[in-house]
């Protein structure tokens, strides 16, 4: 046997043992996903929540957002209230909840699409629960996220044209679509080095604040609102209201004024839920986050600032389902379910 | 084009394949489209100064060689030191001395306002000058000949691998293995894998975590944090800079070397260096060679006296500082590798220091203290300005609080760099960088998973772009 051959054996043999160990990543990442968090646990019940709202009777509606939604909306409390309310026609009002955790609009737009639109989960209302730069199209993508989660091969065309641009993005994607084991590569990270060093998750959400304000501070970011525009069109054409919700902090937050322009300017209802009465600083476990104390108060609190646009909704819905009640009032139900309730900065 | 995107590693792909295919000839030729299409992937307007470079350093080193006139050889030269350090000068140092020397004249009541450039640094532009740079006064020394081929050296000019951040390859090493055809060596695939995977981890793995922490503290308000937290962060620094850097020196060996091409090492295991001395002779090698035989030795080195050799240490830093960056933090840095360094030539003249450790405890106690200094002095490398310094520093003598980030920092620096650290340690021991690639194929397989499996989980959700780009 000569050398050469001996030493490219060898390499093959290298070869095959790094790719034996991959293939046991993914394997075991596959079988076990859903434990590395009960975040992702939520994700791999969307299915189940999107046909949940399908089947629900009365009013439906559909929250979405971030970890926000997750921490401080109370549904039950949420329920409770907002069915005391005179909120129109169409009743009991059902809603569910839908959290991504670290998420933004991009991502939103597309769980909406993938994970209700696409199955005909269609709700009433769309509420969007989010806080800063959120809505703006400033915001980073998540191509391994979209992939493994929330788009599927079918919305490679629109989201090439709009969201993932770069070919580093669109090589992400495509890879975290095949891998899981590269798709939730971020949750392992975060998993081991929670396990492994002392205090990281508190270091890691104070070292992300210091780069981020970094960011913001370096240049004044241009605020523009395709995606959010691309949102309200696709909720239009499924004759789902769009309801935006600034949601409270820690510490008061300001909003671009383009984002109240934009709102008016598509006919979206913007609720204005950044400074809540009887929330108080102690309420929130970090800058972000609600105790469960701060959700009661929120979620009550939500339930009155929300039962005004819903009565619309649930009016537009009665009147889209009962065409000749509309001649009698003269209304145009599609205009009836997305009257402007915006507030101003 | 960066070496950690998948845009290279395509690019790549198709080079080699194309490679494959091709003779010596079409080799270089495809080679040279090759690198201006990387080079042109940050800014194709840039590309013009790389041509200029390309033509006048070809130009001059013909009409120098063609001529035994000192006067006229010296005349060739010196037009081409003002066009190359003139485009250095005007892309990198205009702005900021244009700033301070405003500043200088408010401060003496002359109102005066030079024009602001607002342009941005052209990457690679130190390092393909320096490299340049060497070849012509190489050709005016008689050291070298000047290059047959136009294309072949505008190859030397842009190789890809190198063009961006080096190392600095001087022509007598670099252009006869461009010119000759080059063979299929044994051992080229195996050892440039190492010097690959080896420069993605140190990089992508330790460098890219490292900056979360860095800027993370660095971005802080100095006077909130306490000296453990400083002291964590310049430890990080001190592995993100030399991560990054000496990932990008490794991955660009490993890619030349699949290419069939040797580029030398730029780094040897520079943390383990006993002195500044030492670690300098460890760290960017291609740099502080080039500096010492085209400043430090023309200025007169050690051979006129003390003093002299002490002013031209320190000139020879304050310029290498310089070259880093125009900012003041690098001159002072420079100044201050200057003054270490004459330090401890006047230690060692007195006999206080060995030029090599007596013993294995006296080694490690040289080694800790050594890199101790260094990350020192890469506190002014890294901070924003130096009243940042100043307070940094402040904080490490008089406020040592350990609180959660300290720990958590520390930790994470363990969890990335601690791997790097034995393995250097290792091969400093055997005294072969490339000892891991020679090993059996089992504990080979071992270290390689390590590393694709941090590769795979560990590298930061951004690509980053390498520190020495901006230099």
């Amino acid at each position: 046997m000569s050398l050469s051959t001996s030493s490219s054996r060898k390499e093959w043999r290298i070869a095959a043992i790094l790719l034996a160990l991959l293939l046991a990543c993914e394997v075991s990442l596959r079988l076990s996903e859903t434990s590395l968090s009960p975040y992702l646990r939520h994700l791999h019940s969307l299915p189940q929540v999107s046909k949940d709202l399908a089947a629900a009777q009365g009013l439906r509606i559909l929250f979405l957002g971030n970890s926000m939604i997750r921490t401080d909306l109370n549904l039950d409390v949420f329920l409770r209230e907002i069915n005391e309310y005179d909120t129109g026609p169409v009743k009991p009002i059902s809603a569910v909840k839908v959290y991504i955790d670290d998420s933004h609009i991009a991502e939103w737009f597309y769980t909406f699409k993938h994970n209700f639109l696409d199955v005909g989960s269609i709700p009433d209302a769309l509420v969007i629960g989010f806080a800063d730069h959120q809505l703006g199209d400033n915001a980073d993508t998540r191509p391994r996220r979209l992939a493994r989660f929330h788009a599927s091969l079918a919305d490679i065309p629109a989201m090439f044209s709009n969201d993932l641009l770069t070919f580093s993005d669109r090589a992400e994607f495509l890879l975290s679509y095949i891998s899981v084991s590269y798709a939730l590569r971020d949750r392992v990270k975060k998993r081991l080095l929670s396990t492994l060093v002392p205090y990281y998750e508190k270091s890691a959400v104070r070292l992300n604040d210091q780069l981020w304000q970094h960011e913001l501070g370096a240049e004044k970011p241009v605020w523009t609102f395709h995606r959010l525009e691309r949102l309200a069109a696709l909720a239009l054409r499924h004759h789902a209201s769009l309801i935006l919700v600034a949601m409270p902090k820690e510490d008061p937050y300001d909003l671009p004024r383009e984002l109240f322009l934009k709102a008016r300017q598509l006919g979206i209802t913007l609720v204005d839920a950044r400074h809540v009465q009887g929330l108080s600083p102690r309420m929130f476990a970090d800058e972000m986050h609600m105790r469960p104390q701060g959700a009661l108060s929120f979620s009550d609190a939500l339930a009155d600032y929300l039962a005004q646009p819903l009565r619309q909704v649930s009016r537009a819905r009665y009147l889209t389902e009962h065409p000749s009640r509309a001649s009698v009032g003269g209304t145009n139900p599609r205009q009836a379910g997305l009257q402007t309730y915006t507030t101003q900065p | 084009m960066l070496f950690n995107s998948f845009q290279f590693w395509v690019f790549l792909a198709i080079v080699l394949a194309l490679y494959r295919l091709l003779s010596h000839r079409w080799q270089n030729h495809m080679l040279l489209a090759a690198s201006y299409v990387f080079y042109g992937f940050w800014d194709w307007r840039f590309l013009s100064l790389v041509f200029l470079s390309t033509f006048v350093d070809y130009w001059t080193a013909v009409f120098i060689d063609a001529t035994d006139s000192r006067k006229r050889r010296r005349t060739i030269l010196l037009a081409s030191l003002i066009v190359n350090l003139g485009a250095l000068g005007i892309f990198k140092y205009y702005g900021f001395f244009a700033a301070e020397l405003t500043g200088l004249l408010g401060w003496l009541g002359i109102p005066a306002s030079l024009p602001a450039l607002n342009i941005i640094l052209p990457v690679g532009i130190s390092f393909y000058t320096f490299q340049t740079l060497s070849y012509t006064i190489d050709v005016y020394r008689k050291d070298t000949k000047p290059a047959s081929s136009f294309l072949d050296f505008a190859l030397y000019v842009a190789f890809f691998p190198q063009l961006v951040a080096g190392p600095i390859e001087r022509s007598s090493r670099l252009l006869p293995q461009l010119v000759h055809p080059r063979q299929r060596r044994p051992g080229d695939f195996r050892e440039g894998l190492q010097h690959i995977l080896l420069g993605l981890f140190k990089k992508v793995v330790i460098a890219d975590n490292m900056a979360v922490i860095v800027n993370g503290i660095f971005y802080s308000d100095a006077t909130q944090l306490s000296g453990a937290e400083c002291l964590v962060a310049l430890y990080a620094f001190a592995f993100q800079i030399y991560g990054d850097f000496s990932g990008y020196s490794s991955i660009a060996v490993g890619v030349a070397r699949w290419l069939g091409v040797d580029l030398m090492a730029n780094f040897e295991t520079p943390y383990f260096s006993t002195s500044i001395r030492d670690f300098w002779r460890r760290w960017h090698i291609s740099l502080s060679t080039w500096l010492r035989d085209y400043l430090y030795v023309p200025l007169g080195g050690n051979r006129h006296g003390n003093l002299l050799t002490y002013r031209n240490l320190m000139l020879t830093m304050l310029l290498g500082g310089l070259w880093h960056g125009a900012a003041w933090t690098f001159v002072v840095w420079g100044a201050l590798q200057g003054v270490m360094l004459s330090v401890e030539r006047l230690a060692a003249a007195r006999g206080l220091l060995r030029s090599e450790p007596a013993s294995n405890a006296s080694r490690w106690f040289r080694i800790i203290v050594t890199f101790h200094l260094v990350c020192l002095s890469w506190l002014l490398f890294r901070a924003e300005s130096m009243t940042q310094v100043w307070t940094m520093l402040a904080a490490i003598f008089s406020d040592f609080r350990i609180t959660q980030l300290a720990i958590a920092s520390f930790a994470m620096l363990l969890f990335y760099a601690g791997p790097l650290i034995a393995y250097e340690a290792w091969i400093q021991k055997r005294e072969n960088p490339l000892t891991l690639a020679r090993l059996n194929w089992l504990p080979r397989s071992l270290a390689y998973s390590y590393c694709a499996m941090m590769l795979l989980f560990f590298s930061p959700l951004e690509t980053n772009e390498f520190i020495y780009f901006q230099f």
